[in-house]
C-alpha cells in the first residue's frame, strides 16, 4: 500500500485543509497535517527489506473540544485497513488550540 | 511521552515460574536492563538534535532547531523511574525528565526555568514556535529489537544461575 493513501483519506473529511509536514502560515484550525517521518518494522529477507514499512503521523488542530472529525479521522483510516494508534491530546493553553496526534503505519 | 510495551510470553512467564521468589529480582533486572538502552537511545538522540539559537521569532517563522542550553537541560533531566508493580502484577517503568532548564529560561509563568518535560512534549509534538520532531519515538523505533533481544539475555542468565544453586 503506497502512504499517499493517508492524505487522500483525510483530504476527504476536510478538503484544502489537510498539508503535508507543515500548515500554510496562518492556516486557521481545524487542519490537519500529517507526515511521514521513520521506518516501522520492517521485514528483512535474503539479505532485503521484503516489507518496507513506513511510520508516520496525523495531527489535528482544533478549537473545538470533542470535535467529530477526530471520529471521523479514526473511522477512515479503520475502513481504509490501516494500522494506527492514538498517540494522546495536548492542550495548547495559548492558542486554546486541541493537538490530536495519531501514530500510523502502512506496508 | 513514547510508550513501548513489551509483553512476556507465556514462554518467559513458565520459566519465570520456576524462579519464583526470585520471579520479581529477575524481571527487574531485564525491565532495567531494557530501560538503559532505551534511555541511552534516547540520550543519542538529544545529542543529535539539530541546534537553533533562541531568539524573537518573526511572524510566520519556527524554531527547527534546539537551543544548546535545552539540550543539555534535556540530557541532564531524563532519567528511568523506579520500577515497580502495578496492580495486574505487570513491572514497568518509565522513561522521561525532571527539572528545569534554569534560570535563563525564567520567565512570569516559569519562575525556576522552562520544565525539561515541557520542552521535552514541545520537540517531540511541534508547538506554534517550533517543528516537531518526533525523537523519542525515533530512538524507541531504532532500539526496540536490541532492547527485546537483552532483556532475553538477563532473564535467561538469572535463570541460569538459579537453576545452578
Amino acid at each position: 500500500m503506497n502512504f499517499l493513501v493517508i492524505r487522500d483519506i483525510l483530504n476527504k473529511i476536510i478538503p484544502g485543509k489537510v498539508h503535508h509536514y507543515e500548515a500554510l502560515e496562518g492556516e486557521k484550525a481545524p487542519y490537519i497535517v500529517w507526515a511521514e517521518d521513520s521506518e516501522g518494522n520492517t521485514l528483512y529477507a535474503d539479505d532485503k527489506r521484503a516489507e518496507v514499512v513506513q511510520q508516520g503521523t496525523i495531527d489535528l488542530y482544533t478549537k473545538k473540544e470533542y470535535d467529530p472529525i477526530k471520529g471521523q479521522i479514526e473511522t477512515a483510516l479503520d475502513e481504509a485497513g490501516i494500522c494506527f494508534w492514538y498517540n494522546g491530546a495536548y492542550f495548547d493553553n495559548d492558542t486554546k488550540i486541541i493537538h490530536h496526534e495519531w501514530i500510523w503505519e502502512v506496508a | 511521552m513514547a510508550r513501548m510495551t513489551i509483553k512476556a510470553g507465556d514462554e518467559y512467564m513458565t520459566k519465570l515460574s520456576y524462579a519464583g521468589t526470585g520471579a520479581s529480582a529477575i524481571s527487574k533486572k531485564a525491565i532495567f536492563e531494557g530501560a538503559r538502552i532505551v534511555a541511552d537511545a534516547i540520550r543519542e538522540a538529544i545529542k543529535n538534535l539539530p541546534e537553533d539559537r533562541f531568539r524573537l521569532l518573526q511572524k510566520g517563522e519556527k524554531f527547527s532547531g534546539v537551543p544548546k542550553e535545552h539540550k543539555q537541560a534535556l540530557l541532564d533531566g531524563l532519567g528511568i523511574m523506579r520500577i515497580s508493580e502495578d496492580k495486574n502484577g505487570d513491572y514497568m517503568t518509565r522513561i522521561g525528565w525532571e527539572g528545569y532548564a534554569g534560570p535563563k529560561t525564567a520567565s512570569k509563568k516559569y519562575p525556576k526555568g522552562l520544565p525539561t518535560a515541557l520542552i521535552a512534549r514541545s520537540i517531540n509534538k511541534g508547538s506554534i514556535v517550533r517543528r516537531k520532531i518526533p525523537f523519542v519515538r525515533k530512538a524507541l523505533n531504532e532500539v526496540k529489537e536490541t532492547v527485546i533481544k537483552a532483556m532475553d539475555e538477563v532473564i535467561n542468565r538469572e535463570l541460569e544461575k538459579l537453576m545452578k544453586r
